[in-house]
């Protein structure tokens, strides 16, 4: 999207948040979500996110588009901008922002989440319920992006790997990191995902 | 007998990178391909080129021109799972079937999965077993192609096309074992994954008169 697409676009009502889509339309439990938007990722730039207040950037983006625009995106959210980021990150989105390491030569069995501390999104999703998935465990995450300085950890997997962190700047910028599989996909209950994906809406567009 | 070169599609995730750069799979790989900035240049001394899993059919519409030409020159073209293929290709038709993903967990419990011919030199670079965690789809089989795993529903899962774009070739699959090795999420998928690209790397070689 140029400038000149923003400086038009701004001329009209855009919701708080953006859903930036994949190649593929937005995820199910979002469909209905009020104060949201989507756009495909071949229509934005890193430095667009600044169109809204919040931006959620799904597991299956190319990070590498958006990892090219890392010093925009860490602008933005010292500014007040809020970001959401999901999948196994592998390119640095952020200055300083390390790869994903897998958690090697465990079972799924041993990959169970445990709950550090409160967060309005994540708590929509408690550990039995996004461990559900048929039985099959390990689906929540494999592994963790090592947390930025000052991150507070929310989740542990195998009760030591940070694998869901929040970094918050002076103001209301907000970063919320998961290091696997978009939550909203996790567990076996569509009501609890859609409830999850109505307070990262919410959260991505408030100001606490 | 030379190696194959192969080329990868790279889409930018973050299973992408880590599949195509994992040391075990870029040594199969005689470049890789980053979507956005792809041209004719980069295919021009391919023998092979590989649609990874999960490439979006809208960055791979505006190519298929591209991927016409390049079967037209006698080169083989591979379409991995999860590229929604019905989207896209002209060539094929690609059936989306509910996906299984616990018949492993069940007693008794099968893939759904079939080989017409278990010895297919493909299988000579993968277990059988090792092809089988679940699928997405299949394609209907036509004149001209051979079904190398097929499933209960009828469809070619992995199947072998010599006919549609010749003197290219066209291989195609439900399967989506770049997905699932970048993510290191299923251990079959990266023994099929490696399998696959030996197979390629030899020619993706076919049954033998003999074996017929």
């Amino acid at each position: 999207m140029s400038t000149m697409d923003l400086q038009g676009a701004s001329t009209r009502a855009r919701a708080p948040v953006l859903y930036v889509e994949p190649g593929r339309p937005r995820s199910p439990p979002f469909a209905a979500v009020p104060g949201l938007e989507s756009l495909d990722q071949d229509e934005l730039c890193a430095a667009d996110f600044a169109g809204w207040r919040g931006v959620i950037l799904p597991m299956h983006v190319d990070q590498r588009r958006f990892a090219a625009g890392a010093d925009a995106i860490a602008g933005w959210l010292a500014r007040g901008g809020r970001l959401y980021v999901g999948g196994n990150t592998n390119y640095p989105l952020l200055p300083g922002l390390a790869p994903f390491r897998r958690v090697e030569h465990v079972t799924p069995a041993q990959l169970g989440i445990t709950v550090v501390d409160v967060h309005p999104v994540l708590d929509t999703l408690p550990p039995e319920v996004a461990q559900a998935n048929a039985g099959v465990q390990g689906f929540y995450a494999r592994g963790h992006v090592p947390p930025l300085p000052g991150a507070r950890v929310l989740r542990l997997i195998g009760g030591r790997f940070p694998v869901d962190w929040e970094l918050a700047w002076p103001g209301r910028g907000r970063l919320l990191v998961h290091a696997g599989n978009d939550p909203w996909t996790t567990g076996d209950d569509p009501a609890r995902q859609v409830a999850f994906a109505h307070a990262l809406v919410n959260w991505l567009a408030g100001d606490d | 007998m030379q190696d194959a070169r192969i080329g990868a599609l790279d889409a930018g995730t973050y299973y992408h990178r880590a599949a195509l750069t994992d040391p075990a799979v870029a040594r199969w790989l005689h470049r890789t391909c980053y979507l956005p900035e792809l041209d004719a240049a980069a295919l021009v001394d391919l023998d092979t080129l590989v649609v990874t899993c999960r490439t979006p059919p809208r960055r791979i519409r505006p190519i298929v021109p591209l991927l016409e030409r390049f079967l037209a020159a006698g080169h083989t073209l591979v379409i991995m799972g999860e590229t929604f293929p019905e989207e896209w290709w002209p060539h094929h038709r690609f059936v989306r079937l509910p996906v299984d993903f616990t018949w492993w967990r069940r007693p008794g419990g099968v893939s759904g999965l079939q080989f017409p011919d278990p010895s297919h030199p493909l299988f000579s670079h993968v277990a059988l077993e090792h092809c089988q965690w679940h699928y997405h789809g299949g394609f209907e089989v036509g004149s001209g192609a051979t079904t190398v795993i097929g499933c209960r529903e009828g469809h070619a899962v992995l199947l072998d096309d010599t006919a549609c774009c010749a003197p290219g070739r066209v291989i195609a699959t439900g399967l989506d074992p770049f997905y699932h090795h970048g993510a290191g999420f299923m251990p079959n998928a990266t023994r099929f994954l490696h399998g696959l690209l030996g197979w390629l790397a030899d020619g993706a070689q076919r049954p033998s008169v003999s074996m017929l």
